[in-house]
C-alpha cells in the first residue's frame, strides 16, 4: 500500500512520462508477439495454427481485464503507477508458464482424443485458460493507463499502438529465428523490458521482483522444457523408432524444421507390390512435425529403382518429359525420378526457405539432388510461381494428398490453395503441348481424397474447354492412385492415343496397378491386381468424369463439391445437413474419426462462446442493467464486435493465399488492423458523437467491407505473382482504409453513450468483448462452409445489424 | 542394427510379475468380450473364438491397466505402441487363415497377444519386434503363459526373417506406407499376409495380400474402426 501512495496520490519519481509510455509500448509489443508465436507453438503441438482461438483468447483476456476495470475502477486507478510494473511481470511470467503448464500430463489436451475422452475436451478449456492471463494482464494494464490519464489518453493510446506494431513484426523475427520451445520466453523478454522501463518509478519490493522475473525469464529460455507434440503427430512415431535422433533442424516462418535419421527409417510410400529390390535407408524430413518428404544417400539418388514403382511414375510413361514442374512436393526421390527418366530440367519450388537453405547449405548437403546442375530449387508458393512464371513445363507434379488410409479430417481446417480448381486451371496454362499435370491421392475408406481430387480435376479441365474423360487417365495401386491430366500434343488431336494407352496398361501390368480411367478400359481391368472393397468407387469415378456431378455432390454422404480458391478446404468433408445419415451408417463415434478438425473448431466456438459469458457478461450481473436503449446497445456492440472479427479472420484467411505461411498473414493483418483501427480511434475524437454519424460511419464500414471483398476478389489472383513485399504493401494498403473506418465506430458510439446513457457503458464493453471471443471460431466454421466471400458479407451483415443499433438507440441522441 | 539379434531374454523378466493373476477370475470377461465385440460383429472362425477365449489378454497387459484389458478398445503398451483392440486381432487372425501346419511370421510383437493367439492355432509362429524392450517383455510373457515355442527377436521388421522362410502367413501388426519388399518375397506361393492400413488415428482397412503363381494381389477386407487409448490410461504406462 505504501506503493500505492507513492505512485498514485504523489508526483511520480522521474517527472516525465517517458518509461510509462515505453512500459506501454514493451508491453504492447509483447502482447501482440505472443500471439503470433503461440501460433508457431501450436502449430507445432498439434495440426493447425489455431490463429483464430488464439485471437479470440486474446479478446478474452482483454475482456475479463475490462470487465474487471469495470466493476473495481476507482479503486485501481488510484494505484495504477504501482500496479503497472506488476501487471507487466505478470505478463512476462504467465506467457512461458502458460505454455510450460499446458504440457503438463495432466493438462495437455491430445486434440484426436477430444471427443472420445472427455477429460480431454477439458484439457481445451484449460489451454484456453493456461494461454489467457497474459492478456489479461497486458489488457489490464493498458486499460488503466488509458482510463487513468484519460485527458492524454492520445499520447499513450500512440505508444500502445507502436509497440503493438513492433510487437508484430518481433513476433515474426523471434519465429523465424527461435525453436518454438523457447519463444515464450523470448516474447516474455519483452513484458520484461516493459517492467524494467519503470525501474526508477518503483519502489524496492519491485526492483526485487523484477531481478527475480528476469532470472525466471532466463531459466525458461535456458531451459524451456520439452514440448510436446500430440501423441499422433508423425515425428512422434518417428522418434519412437530405435536411435531415433534429430540431426539436423531450423525454425522458419513456415514451420520448425527437423531432420530425423533412425536405422530403420526408409521411405518408399505405396511401392508396389512387385517391386523386388531394396529400399535404402533415409532420413525423415518434418516440418511442424509433420512428415515433409525424406533425404536420400547420393548413391539411392543416382538409382531410385523403387521410385519406377510407385503409380506416380505413370506420369513418365507416355511423356518425354523435358522439362519437370515439382510444386511443393518437399525432398524426395521426385527429382531422381524425373532425372532418371531422362528430364533435361527439373524446377523444384518450396515456399519454405528455412527448409530450402538447410537442405541444401554447405559442402555436403542434406538434399543434394536439390543441387545437381539440372535441378532450378526456387523459393516460392506454387500457385504464386504458377502465376509468376512464363516457362511451360512438360510434367507438373502436385503434392500428394491425403495419408496412407485416410487423414481422420485433422487438416479440415487448413487453407490449401494448391488444391483448388482455379490451381489445376493455372497448371494447365503453363504445360507443354502434350504435358501432363500428375497428382496422387492416397485410397481412404470412405473415399473422399481421391474422389474430391478427380472432381476437382474434372471441373478444372472443363474450365479450360478440354473434356475430362478424354484428358485423364489414373493408375491405381494397393494404396494410391496417380491422376494424369494431359494436353493434346496438337490442336485437334487425341491428349491420349492408342500408343499412350497400351504403354500405360503394359506399364500397371508389369508394376502391379490397376488402371483406373484409360481409354477403351474394361471393367475387370480396374480390380485385375487390387480388389476394392466397395463397388460403388467405380461407378462414383465415372460420375464424376462424365457427371452430371451435381447429383453425386448433393447425394454424397461427404462433401465431395472441389474446393475453390474462395474455399481452399480440400481435407473438409463433413456435410452438417448430412451428419444423420452419417451418424446411422457409421455410428456416433465414428464420426471424429472422419472430421475432426471440423468438430474441433465447433468445439473452441462453443468453448469460447462460454468463456466469454462466464468471463466478461456474469462478473457485470451484479451490476444489473438498467434503463432504455439495451436492443440498441446489443444491436450496435455486439455488431461492431461481430463485423470486426468476421472481417479480421477474412483478411487473415485471404492474405494467407498471397503470403502463404498463416503466421506471416495473421501477423501482417493483425498488426496492420491494430495500428489503423488505433488511428481510426484516435481520428473518431474529431466526429461528432451523434446518432446520424454514428450510422453514416457504420454504413461506410459496411460498404467499404464489401468493396474490400470485390477488390480482393478481382485482384487477387495478380496478387500472386507478385513479390513477396509488394503483397505485404497490397495487404496492408487493403487493411489500412477498412481498419480505420472500423476502429472509429466503437470509440464514437462509447462517446455518445457516456453522454447519453452512462449506465450503459460497462455493458457495451462486455457484449463488444463477448461477442468478439466468440466470432473468431463461427468465422472460421463459415469460411470453411460456405468460404471467405460469405465470411465478408457476413461482416458486412453484422455492420448493418450495427446500423440497426444505432438507429433504435443505441447510440442515441440525447 | 538390430536384424540378425536373436532373443532368448525370458529370463530378463521375471515370472513372478504374473503370479497373483488367476486366470479362473478373467475366463469370464474373456468370454464376454469374444461374444460381445467379436462374434457380435460377423467373426466367425471357431478356432479363432477359441484361441481369444483361451489366452489371458490381461497377461499381456502392463499391470497398471490390466483392469482394461478386455475392453473394446487398443491399450498402450510403453514405447508408443498399442495392444490392437481385440475385434481387430480377431478379424486378422481369421482372415489370415492360419492351419496348424502353417508358418506364422507376425511383424510388430509388441506385447506378444497377437502372437500367443496365433500360437494357438500353429506350431510354428515367429514374430519381430523392432523396440528391443518391447521384445524382451513380450518373450517373457509369451514364455511365463505358457507359449514358449513362440519365437521372437528384436529387430528391423522390413528384412523379415529369412532363415525361416518363406511363410505360408505373415501377419503386419501395424502399417507403414510402404510394404517391405523382403517380406512379400517371403511370402509363400498360395501364401497370404494381413495387414491393417490406415492412420493410427482413425478409420483402418484390413488388406489382404495374397501371392498366387508369383503374381502379388491384393483385397481390402473391411474397415476396422480403430478406438485409440484414452491419456488416463497411456499416463500410467510410461516406459520405465
Amino acid at each position: 500500500m505504501d506503493d500505492e501512495k507513492q505512485t498514485s496520490e504523489l508526483p511520480h519519481r522521474s517527472g516525465s512520462e517517458v518509461p510509462v509510455l515505453s512500459a506501454l509500448g514493451f508491453l504492447s509489443a509483447a502482447v501482440t508477439a505472443q500471439q503470433i508465436a503461440l501460433m508457431q507453438v501450436l502449430g507445432w503441438m498439434h495440426w493447425h495454427h489455431f490463429a483464430y482461438m488464439i485471437v479470440a483468447i486474446a479478446l478474452l483476456g482483454f475482456g475479463v481485464a475490462g470487465t474487471v476495470l469495470a466493476l473495481t475502477r476507482e479503486h485501481l486507478q488510484r494505484a495504477w503507477r504501482s500496479l503497472l510494473p506488476w501487471l507487466a511481470l505478470g505478463t512476462a511470467i504467465a506467457m512461458p508458464l502458460g505454455v510450460r503448464l499446458a504440457q503438463h500430463e495432466a493438462l495437455a489436451v491430445d486434440l484426436p482424443l477430444v471427443f472420445l475422452n472427455p477429460p480431454n475436451a477439458w484439457r481445451l478449456v484449460a489451454l484456453c485458460l493456461l494461454l489467457l492471463p497474459p492478456f489479461f494482464c497486458g489488457g489490464l494494464a493498458t486499460g488503466l493507463v488509458l482510463t487513468a490519464q484519460a485527458r492524454r489518453a492520445g499520447l499513450f493510446y500512440s505508444a500502445s499502438l507502436a509497440g503493438a506494431g513492433a510487437g508484430g513484426l518481433a513476433g515474426l523475427a523471434l519465429v523465424a529465428s527461435v525453436v518454438p520451445a523457447r519463444l515464450p520466453a523470448a516474447v516474455a523478454a519483452l513484458a520484461l523490458a516493459s517492467a524494467a522501463c519503470l525501474w526508477r518509478e518503483v519502489a524496492s519490493k519491485a526492483r526485487i521482483a523484477i531481478v527475480v522475473t528476469a532470472v525466471a525469464v532466463a531459466a525458461a529460455w535456458l531451459a524451456p522444457g520439452e514440448l510436446r507434440p500430440s501423441q499422433f503427430k508423425p515425428i512422434r512415431r518417428a522418434l519412437d523408432l530405435p536411435e531415433a535422433r534429430v540431426v539436423a533442424a531450423r525454425p522458419g516462418l513456415h514451420g520448425w524444421v527437423q531432420v530425423v535419421d533412425a536405422p530403420a527409417l526408409r521411405a518408399a510410400p505405396a511401392v508396389s507390390l512387385e517391386f523386388a529390390g531394396e529400399i535404402p535407408g533415409q532420413r525423415a524430413v518434418f516440418v511442424n512435425g509433420l512428415g515433409h518428404g525424406s533425404l536420400l544417400t547420393p548413391d539411392a539418388i543416382r538409382s531410385p529403382a523403387w521410385l519406377d514403382y510407385t503409380t506416380d511414375a505413370v506420369a513418365f510413361v507416355a511423356t518425354k518429359p523435358r522439362h519437370v514442374l515439382l510444386l511443393e512436393n518437399g525432398p524426395g526421390g521426385w527429382v531422381a525420378l524425373a532425372v532418371r527418366r531422362s528430364a533435361l530440367r527439373v524446377t523444384v519450388v518450396e515456399p519454405n526457405r528455412s527448409l530450402v537453405e538447410r537442405l541444401t547449405e554447405g559442402d555436403a548437403p542434406l538434399a543434394p539432388e536439390w543441387r545437381l546442375p539440372a535441378v532450378n530449387c526456387v523459393v516460392a508458393g506454387g500457385r504464386a510461381y504458377l502465376r509468376r512464371t512464363h516457362e511451360a513445363f512438360d510434367v507438373i507434379r502436385f503434392p500428394s494428398v491425403g495419408a496412407l488410409g485416410g487423414t481422420a479430417g485433422l487438416a479440415a481446417a487448413s487453407e490449401q490453395f494448391l488444391l483448388t480448381r482455379e490451381a489445376f486451371v493455372d497448371a494447365w496454362q503453363r504445360l507443354t503441348p502434350g504435358g501432363v499435370i500428375a497428382v496422387t491421392a492416397w485410397m481412404d475408406f470412405p473415399e473422399r481424397n481421391p474422389l474430391r481430387l478427380l472432381a476437382t480435376l474434372a471441373e478444372a479441365l472443363e474450365a479450360v474447354g478440354a473434356p475430362p474423360r478424354a484428358h485423364l487417365v489414373a493408375a491405381r495401386g494397393w494404396a494410391t492412385v496417380t491422376f494424369l491430366a494431359r494436353r493434346a500434343a496438337g490442336p485437334g488431336g487425341p491428349a491420349w492415343n492408342p500408343a499412350d494407352a497400351t504403354a500405360i496398361r503394359t506399364f500397371c501390368l508389369e508394376r502391379g496397378f490397376d488402371p483406373l480411367l484409360l481409354p477403351e478400359l474394361q471393367a475387370p481391368e480396374r480390380e485385375a491386381h487390387h480388389a476394392w472393397q466397395n463397388p460403388g468407387f467405380f461407378r462414383l469415378v465415372d460420375a464424376l468424369v462424365d457427371g452430371p456431378r451435381e447429383s453425386v455432390y448433393r447425394e454424397h454422404a461427404f462433401m465431395l463439391r472441389p474446393a475453390t480458391d474462395d474455399r481452399p478446404y480440400f481435407s473438409q468433408f463433413l456435410r452438417w445437413g448430412a451428419w444423420k445419415r452419417l451418424h446411422e451408417v457409421f455410428g456416433a463415434r465414428a464420426m471424429p474419426f472422419f472430421e475432426l478438425g471440423s468438430l474441433v473448431v465447433a468445439l473452441t466456438f462453443v468453448i469460447l462462446a462460454i468463456l466469454a459469458v462466464v468471463g466478461v457478461i456474469l462478473p457485470l450481473a451484479r451490476l444489473g442493467w438498467h434503463g432504455p436503449g439495451k436492443a440498441g446497445v446489443l444491436l450496435y456492440f455486439g455488431g461492431l464486435g461481430a463485423g470486426f472479427m468476421c472481417v479480421e479472420i477474412g483478411l487473415m484467411l485471404r492474405a494467407q493465399a498471397w503470403l502463404g505461411s498463416p503466421v506471416v498473414a495473421a501477423a501482417v493483418v493483425v498488426t496492420g488492423l491494430l495500428l489503423a483501427s488505433g488511428l481510426g480511434s484516435l481520428w473518431s475524437e474529431r466526429l461528432p458523437a451523434n446518432r446520424s454519424t454514428a450510422w453514416r460511419l457504420v454504413a461506410v464500414i459496411a460498404g467499404v467491407v464489401l468493396i474490400a471483398s470485390f477488390e480482393l476478389d478481382v485482384v487477387g489472383p495478380a496478387a500472386r505473382a507478385w513479390p513477396a513485399l509488394v503483397q505485404i504493401g497490397f495487404v496492408l494498403a487493403v487493411v489500412a482504409p477498412i481498419g480505420t473506418a472500423m476502429g472509429m465506430a466503437f470509440p464514437l458510439g462509447l462517446r455518445r453513450l457516456e453522454a447519453t446513457a452512462p449506465t450503459h457503458v460497462a455493458w457495451a464493453w462486455a457484449v463488444n468483448g463477448c461477442v468478439s471471443v466468440a466470432t473468431p471460431a463461427g468465422a472460421m466454421l463459415l469460411a470453411m462452409s460456405a468460404g471467405f466471400g460469405a465470411l465478408f458479407a457476413a461482416g458486412a451483415a453484422a455492420y448493418a445489424l450495427a446500423l440497426v443499433g444505432a438507429w433504435l438507440g443505441g447510440a442515441r441522441d440525447a | 542394427m538390430h536384424a540378425g539379434f536373436s532373443w532368448v531374454l525370458a529370463t530378463m523378466f521375471p515370472a513372478a510379475v504374473f503370479a497373483g493373476e488367476p486366470d479362473a477370475s478373467r475366463s469370464a470377461e474373456r468370454n464376454r468380450m469374444v461374444d460381445d465385440q467379436i462374434s457380435a460383429r460377423g467373426v466367425v472362425h471357431e478356432p479363432t473364438l477359441a484361441a481369444l477365449r483361451k489366452v489371458p489378454r490381461h497377461l499381456f497387459v502392463p499391470v497398471e491397466i490390466r483392469s482394461a484389458a478386455y475392453q473394446d478398445s487398443p491399450l498402450p503398451i510403453g514405447h508408443g505402441q498399442t495392444i490392437s483392440q481385440p475385434f481387430i486381432v480377431a478379424a486378422m487372425t481369421e482372415a489370415a487363415a492360419i492351419a496348424r501346419d502353417s508358418k506364422v511370421l507376425e511383424i510388430g510383437t509388441g506385447s506378444g497377444y497377437q502372437a500367443a493367439i496365433a500360437a494357438e492355432l500353429s506350431e510354428q509362429v515367429f514374430s519381430i519386434e523392432i523396440v528391443p524392450a518391447l521384445a524382451a517383455r513380450a518373450a517373457a510373457t509369451l514364455k511365463t503363459v505358457g507359449y514358449e515355442r513362440v519365437n521372437v527377436r528384436a529387430g528391423d521388421g522390413y528384412h523379415g526373417w529369412p532363415e525361416h522362410a518363406p511363410f505360408d502367413v505373415i501377419i503386419v501388426t501395424a502399417a507403414a506406407d510402404s510394404i517391405p519388399p523382403p517380406l512379400v518375397a517371403q511370402l509363400k506361393d498360395g501364401g497370404r499376409m494381413l495387414i491393417p492400413v490406415g492412420p493410427q488415428f482413425g478409420a483402418q482397412n484390413l488388406v489382404l495380400v495374397t501371392k498366387q503363381d508369383g503374381r502379388v494381389r491384393t483385397r481390402t477386407l473391411m474397415p476396422v474402426r480403430f478406438v485409440p487409448f484414452t491419456r488416463a490410461v497411456s499416463a500410467a504406462q510410461k516406459p520405465k
